[in-house]
């Protein structure tokens, strides 16, 4: 054995030589396939890559290497408990280090950054979109009727519900006009007529929408109008502007009517929901105001009449009567925040492979790290000079871990976007 | 044969240390911390005719970064010439995957013919449908 060193060491270092190879591995088939793929994705409101978050890990993971270094340099000073609390340091900007990870991977997963999930194409966008609507509808319909029921069990529950609501409202309604016809027909007993215009009060307050009502029907125009859309991207009979168009108009609050579908939808506390009163479809309205000024006229008077253009380029004016105009109660379902508006990434499939292979085995050493910084932490007060060669181990593979992220850190979150324009 | 490889058992670890200059190790981290600035300042910087040069420094940037951490964090620059015969192979073979994969896929010697490629083209319409007015 001609090599002067421990043979942990040597083991050590041959180790960190596969790991090398290793993460090179991943590091070198990214950059090719970065090359390789025309139109990567490098904007980063698209690949949710947080530079910010990025920056700030390195910072983390070097000052961690430095505080390893500290505590292994005390340990062959024999100053062990110096050691032992650069150690603590240590472990706690690796948790750091984790937590900001974790923040970042939320990030991804809540917009669906994820390998294989991400649309390269229109109509895989649409795909998205007609599957984010089917899951926002039956996860609103397990709030609103909970149980195991299946989805169509529920539906029907619903509407049972809804029906049974409006058949109360009907009694009650006739029974507050008898007891209001008994409070007029007797004007000589005025407790027998205080007592009646009571009751009929009670009643009256029951003959009017409840709250629960108001979210089954909200419920409804939304199942309908997201089948509506699912039905026709189905069909092939949208564009991917097309569908976005129609998200859109749900997403934009100040322009309650905007759509072709406004009279289901009901869109937030403070959006008119729109109506014919006499229950006509007005599917063939491209929903738009022409301008500003009648857009503050209906938000002034709703009952006004109003011009929208149709898809046709026609100028409608819509009466006022045909205009059903209220505000809905706060607590009221707005689904179409939870649809994320569809987007084409291409390559996006194969780049969030290359991400997360990267900095997922990446995490993976950190926690092996933090194992290593564990076993040294638990001697506690035994840690002694015995521990040198595995403090002296655990301190290389930890720089190992930094020097893997500072290549990570400019390859991943800095250059992809230098780069975009070529 | 050294004495430090003849008796690890003996002396576990503190022989090292005793073959270490001392180092100032906080000033290699400072030195780390503006790496990492000038990075995220390159970064910052917009420039369409620099562009290659910027993501040139970027690089020199990690790779001195890179080399601070293995000369003097891992004490490369203390250590003998084993250290080129673990770390050299590795280095060719990872450099050697980079080339091998090339011409496959970073390379296009043909028209590259992927659906992702062709997408600009806009899905035609059927038509009875109408774009919503704008």
């Amino acid at each position: 054995m001609g090599i002067p060193i421990s043979r942990a060491k040597l083991g050590m270092w041959l180790f960190l030589g596969t790991e090398i190879m290793f993460f090179t591995a991943f590091i070198g088939t990214y950059i090719v396939c970065f090359f390789g793929s025309p139109g990567w994705p490098t904007d980063t409101r698209e690949t949710h890559i947080n530079i910010a978050a990025g920056g700030i890990n390195t910072f983390v993971l070097i000052l961690s290497s430095y505080f390893v270094v500290v505590a292994h340099e005390a340990m062959g000073l024999r100053n062990f408990s110096r050691a032992r609390q650069f150690l603590v340091y240590t472990m706690v900007l690796a948790f750091v280090f984790l937590g900001i990870k974790s923040y970042e991977y939320n990030g991804k997963f809540s917009h669906n950054i994820l390998p294989g999930r991400i649309a390269e194409d229109d109509f895989q966008a649409m795909d998205n979109t007609v599957r984010a609507m089917q899951k926002a509808v039956e996860n609103a319909l397990d709030t609103l009727v909970p149980g195991d029921a299946k989805p169509h069990e529920k539906q029907t529950a619903l509407n049972t519900e809804l029906s049974a609501i409006q058949k109360d409202r009907e009694t009650a309604k006739s029974e507050a006009k008898e007891a209001a016809a008994k409070a007029s027909a007797a004007p000589s007993d005025a407790d027998a007529k205080a007592a009646a215009t009571a009751k009929a009060d009670a009643f009256a307050k029951i003959a009017d929408e409840t709250p629960r009502e108001r979210l089954l029907r909200a419920w409804l125009g939304w199942n309908e109008e997201f089948s509506r859309l699912r039905t026709e991207v189905s069909g092939n009979k949208l564009t991917l502007e097309q569908v976005k168009s129609r998200l859109g108009t749900h997403h934009n609050h100040d322009l309650g009517i905007k759509s072709e579908y406004e009279e289901t939808i009901i869109v937030d506390t403070n959006t008119p929901v729109l109506k014919s009163a006499d229950g006509r479809d007005l599917s063939h309205i491209a929903g738009r105001l022409v301008d500003e000024k009648d857009l503050a006229a209906f938000k002034a008077s709703p009952r006004q009449a109003f011009t929208v253009l149709a898809h046709t380029g026609e100028r409608i004016t819509i009466a006022a009567d045909n205009i059903v105009a209220a505000t809905m109660p706060a607590g009221v379902i707005d689904l179409a925040h939870q649809i994320h508006e569809p987007f084409v990434m291409p390559y996006g499939n194969l780049f969030a492979s290359c991400y997360f292979l990267m900095t997922a085995f990446h995490a993976i050493h950190v926690l092996v790290g933090m194992t290593l910084f564990t076993v040294l932490l638990m001697q506690g007060s035994r840690l002694n000079e015995k521990w040198s060669d595995f403090m002296e181990n655990a301190g290389l593979y930890w720089h190992f871990v930094d020097l893997v992220w500072i290549f990570l850190f400019p390859l991943l979150y800095i250059l992809p976007g230098l780069m975009r324009a070529s | 044969m050294s004495h430090e490889a003849a008796t690890p058992a003996a002396a576990p670890g503190h022989d090292d240390h005793g073959a270490h200059p001392h180092v100032n190790y906080f000033a290699i981290f400072i030195a780390l911390c503006i790496c990492t600035g000038l990075s995220i300042l390159f970064d910052l910087i917009k420039s369409e005719s620099l562009r290659w040069v910027i993501v040139f420094l970027v690089l020199s940037v990690a790779v001195a970064k890179a080399l601070f951490v293995l000369t003097y964090f891992m004490h490369l620059k203390f250590e003998g010439n084993w250290k080129f015969i673990i770390l050299l192979p590795t280095t060719i073979l990872a450099i050697g995957l980079m080339v091998a994969l090339t011409p496959d896929i970073g390379l296009h010697y043909y028209t590259p013919d992927v659906p992702q490629v062709n997408q600009p083209a806009p899905v035609p319409a059927p038509a009875a449908e109408h774009k919503p007015g704008h």
